[in-house]
């Protein structure tokens, strides 16, 4: 199996911001490590709750240096194609979205949420948008707490 | 009662016309969302897991889970073929010939071979599902905790090792999967684990959540980064339905054949599911094919055989996700998910507890096969127009309903901030080219190796020898450690040669990755 049968591989982050990665993961892998250890307490017993998570977290750390090790091998191509305000634009999109859910209810929230994200995701038909934003969290609202019984939040509408 | 026996009963129960208006309703939602860009069989039950919340029909759901799952992998080979964006990695080997095939003005060819090949592959397959089953239920009785502990270790060190390009990049997944495995209450002691003095993640973390996170909000903001590179040219399909011509029909069946023989055993062992023998089957067609010279320019071959692969590789998945109880690949363990909220545990007992389900099941494999086919080839207009959704509508969707499942199924906002925080994490991993899978095995098979593992302590009173003693615990443990050794074979035997090759950048066996 070597690379000629492989396809199109999505391309691979750059140089400059490469190290930040490695250095991160080992970071966080500290920490955790050092939470199960205290957490521990001494006890590791391989019957106890205690032995796994110093296992775990452990393996994170050695696995997160080796790759600080190796990485200077791992990257080589660099991609300036990729985007920043789009993914970020849809987590804001998402976090507000998830914030009104229960006070302005699904239908609303939804509306919105669609109407702003396609934006963000580069739509230019607004009419378009809006149409499906109306219509399609009315649709789901309904077959999930008419046909399914499932609990939607009603918000401000009185549906 | 013989498998035939109970496999009659299964079909009698699948053939009501209520169960098979569910494997209906199963089979075109599975297709549907299957087609969309971006979008595997593991994400597509995921989402519509929610449905099921209200169902209080075991049977029916499963026989609807099957008919998801049988839908999103044709609907995938569809968008593979005229689209050439895969939407899980069992579907690569697919665009790769299948687009090329559509380009050339053979869309038609592509999809039939494919479709029929699955067919071919789904029946075949699913009749060795059915022998092998029971046996190896039968079998499983007889396994020790030590035993499970090794056949886990074993299935996630395999995923890990074969899947994905690079050991430590699987190993950092497996770590984070691992980590939020050990997140919340532990099972046996009550006490708990990196909950940060959280009430919300006592729980510990749902696979649901993380599912959703990982491909739906992680795959989304990773389109919103790349939104000028997406392809967006579907390939045009000429009118009629698909057919084959006499001379495609001579050069698909034997690939149909050959990808069934590897997709089974390889589904079935614990080695991640789909993406190794959709490989070792297109490599096959690639090496052994007379056509050689048409590889890469669209040979029938190469589709014909790597789609059977996936078609068989998916019941092969499901003789240990059955019997054992382990899941071997990302859809797999949303599967077991779904037994879970019917509070069915996989395992031997399920055969002795609920045989009219289990049998149930598979016979719905068979009835979703035939409807696939009678459905997906005269209908192949409709996806494409779903294929001909615009982009940003189609991720605000996807987005609304990964919103919506995950708070369907937990019922709380903070659930919905801890996806949407897997989702980061999940862009990050996609955008640093780190393998999905891994993470869902990790978090689904490290709880139930934890357990296994103390449990064998329990019953050996401490003493460590018990993992050590008994030859299948050994015998899995040493699998376990070739699994890690297997992909860099190739690099030393060429050292051991010291073959003229040797010079050249060393290569490490890899698949694609399995989302």
């Amino acid at each position: 199996m070597t690379s000629e049968s492989e396809p199109e591989r999505r391309p691979v982050a750059g140089r400059r911001s490469g190290w930040v990665l490695p250095l991160t993961l080992l970071a966080v892998g500290i920490v955790l490590f050092i939470l199960a250890w205290q957490a521990a307490d001494g006890d590791l017993s391989p019957q106890g709750p205690r032995l796994a998570p110093v296992l775990v977290t452990g393996g994170w750390v050695l696995v997160a240096a080796l790759y600080l090790l190796r990485f200077p091998r791992e990257s080589e191509k660099s991609d300036d194609s990729v985007g920043w305000i789009a993914p970020l634009g849809v987590v804001g999109c998402l976090v507000g979205f998830a914030l009104i859910l229960e006070y302005a209810g699904f239908v609303v929230s939804a509306f919105l949420f669609i109407i702003a994200v396609s934006r963000v995701l580069g739509s230019r038909s607004l009419v378009r948008d809006v149409i499906v934003a109306l219509v399609l969290p009315l649709a789901i609202y309904f077959a999930f707490t008419r046909l399914l019984d499932i609990f939607l939040p009603a918000g401000v509408f009185p549906l | 009662m013989n498998v035939f026996g109970d496999l009659l009963s299964g079909f009698g129960t699948v053939l009501q016309p209520e169960y098979l208006l569910y494997a209906i309703i199963g089979v075109t939602l599975g297709t549907f969302v299957g087609v969309l860009p971006g979008i595997g069989p593991a994400l597509t039950i995921a989402l519509l897991l929610p449905v099921t919340f209200s169902l209080d029909d075991p049977i029916g759901t499963f026989i609807m889970f099957a008919g998801i799952y049988y839908g999103a992998m044709y609907g995938g080979s569809t968008t593979s073929i005229l689209l050439n964006t895969p939407g899980e990695s069992a579907s690569v080997a697919t665009a790769i010939e299948g687009y090329q095939m559509a380009r050339r003005g053979r869309a038609k060819a592509a999809l039939a071979t494919a479709a029929i090949g699955s067919f071919v592959a789904g029946t075949i397959s699913t009749l060795l599902l059915s022998l092998f089953a029971q046996p190896v239920a039968k079998l499983a009785t007889t396994f020790r905790a030590s035993d499970y502990f090794a056949l886990a270790l074993l299935a996630m060190v395999a995923v890990t090792a074969l899947v994905g390009r690079s050991l430590l990049r699987g190993l950092m997944s497996l770590m984070f999967g691992l980590f939020l495995g050990l997140v919340g209450i532990d099972g046996l002691t009550g006490q708990a684990r990196f909950t940060f003095g959280t009430t919300e993640l006592l729980e510990g973390i749902d696979i649901v959540v993380v599912i959703v996170g990982l491909f739906a909000i992680g795959e989304t903001l990773y389109v919103a980064s790349r939104l000028r590179t997406l392809p967006s040219v579907i390939e045009p399909i000429q009118p009629g339905t698909p057919t084959l011509s006499r001379d495609d029909w001579r050069r698909s069946w034997a690939p149909w054949l050959r990808g069934t023989a590897l997709g089974f055993p390889f589904g079935a062992l614990p080695a991640g599911g789909a993406d190794i023998p959709t490989f070792l089957s297109y490599t096959y067609e690639k090496h052994r094919s007379k056509n050689k010279d048409e590889f890469g320019k669209g040979a029938i071959e190469g589709v014909a055989g790597p789609e059977a692969a996936n078609n068989a590789a998916f019941s092969g998945v499901l003789v240990p996700l059955l019997t054992l109880g382990i899941p071997t690949s990302a859809t797999a363990a949303v599967m077991l998910a779904a037994f879970q909220i019917f509070n069915l545990q996989p395992g031997p007992q399920l055969f002795e507890k609920s045989p009219d389900l289990v049998w149930a099941l598979i016979a719905s494999l068979y009835v979703g096969n035939v409807l696939l086919l009678a459905l997906n080839l005269p209908l192949i207009r409709v996806w494409v127009k779903v294929l001909q959704i615009p982009r940003p509508i189609l991720y605000a969707g996807i987005l609304v309903f990964a919103t919506l499942g995950v708070y369907a199924a937990t019922g709380s906002i903070s659930q919905v901030f801890i996806a949407y925080a897997v989702g980061i994490v999940g862009f990050g991993m996609r955008h640093f080219d780190f393998p999905i899978a891994p993470v869902i095995l990790g978090l689904i098979l490290g709880p139930m190796m934890e357990l296994q593992f103390r449990r064998a302590l329990l019953v050996s009173n401490g003493d460590m020898t018990v993992f050590v003693t008994r030859p299948l615990t050994v015998t899995l443990l040493a699998l376990a450690v070739v699994a890690v050794i297997v992909p860099y074979l190739p690099r030393i035997i060429a050292r051991l040669r010291h073959s003229p090759n040797a010079d050249e950048e060393p290569r490490k066996l890899a698949f694609a990755e399995d989302d």
